[in-house]
């Protein structure tokens, strides 16, 4: 039942555009927009928990290097004077999933010693 | 029609590029503090020594199921129980992470994570 074409064919321009408009409209809606985390940082994945919206948070890379919106910090304490987000006492960590327990807990308590309230562990919720 | 699908192509590659597909959540640390007891009666303390591979409870070795069972049954409706981790050496965050997604269904009680100091 195929409908038979002129021997010319021009360019299916609509269906191209119909195409690109469909693709367009499925990245809109299912990504979201987030600040690049670096690209070698391996989360720590969880289920169970409830989502939330991506971190602008500190990144703790497996080696123990702090690093913030791109830049390495060299301590807890300058992270806290540079950040943007304004909730105030809650601090979040972005760590590498093989980064030592005993390096985050102690970042975690120079976070407290610094003023910050609570500190939460930000992880990748795997896919169920 | 031609600008008209450069500036959707435009666009769909900025939102190819900059869009991401992960979904994050997050989990508290709760460090010890030296927190106020709220009542009179001292609270029950429980034990939770953290190795690589490993978990004891009070000395006893479970996993990760056994030990929210174990805690479970441990809780009672007034009095709370405060659960001290202690972090082995060689563990990584994710399986801190574990652990404290673990404990945090159990209701009733209050963890503390020990740093390692």
């Amino acid at each position: 039942m195929r409908r038979a074409r002129p021997k010319t064919a021009k360019e299916p321009t609509i269906a191209l555009i119909n195409i690109v408009f469909l693709m367009l409209v499925f990245f809109m809606v299912a990504g979201t927009l987030a600040a690049p985390l670096s690209s070698d940082l391996k989360l720590i994945e969880t289920a169970d928990l409830d989502g939330r919206e991506p971190p602008n948070a500190l990144v703790l890379h497996q080696d123990g290097r702090m690093s913030y919106a791109g830049r390495d910090m060299a301590s807890a304490a300058d992270y806290l004077a540079e950040r943007t987000d304004n909730q105030e006492g809650v601090v979040r960590l972005v760590p590498d999933r093989n980064l030592d327990a005993g390096k985050l807990l102690q970042i975690s308590d120079d976070l407290r010693r610094a003023g910050a309230k609570s500190v939460m562990i930000v992880t990748e919720r795997a896919l169920q | 029609m031609t600008p008209l699908i450069d500036v959707i192509f435009l666009l769909l590659l900025f939102f190819m590029l900059t869009s991401t597909f992960s979904k994050f959540a997050e989990v508290e640390v709760s460090a010890a503090s030296a927190a106020a007891s709220t009542s009179d009666t001292p609270p029950k303390i429980t034990f939770l020594k953290l190795a690589a591979d490993t978990l004891s409870l009070d000395g006893q070795p479970h996993d990760l199921t056994t030990a929210t069972t174990a805690l479970t049954a441990r809780t009672t409706e007034d009095e709370p129980v405060i659960v001290l981790v202690q972090v082995g050496a060689a563990v990584t965050a994710q399986r801190l992470t574990d652990l404290l997604v673990a404990l945090r269904k159990v209701q009733g009680i209050s963890v503390n994570v020990m740093s390692p100091t």
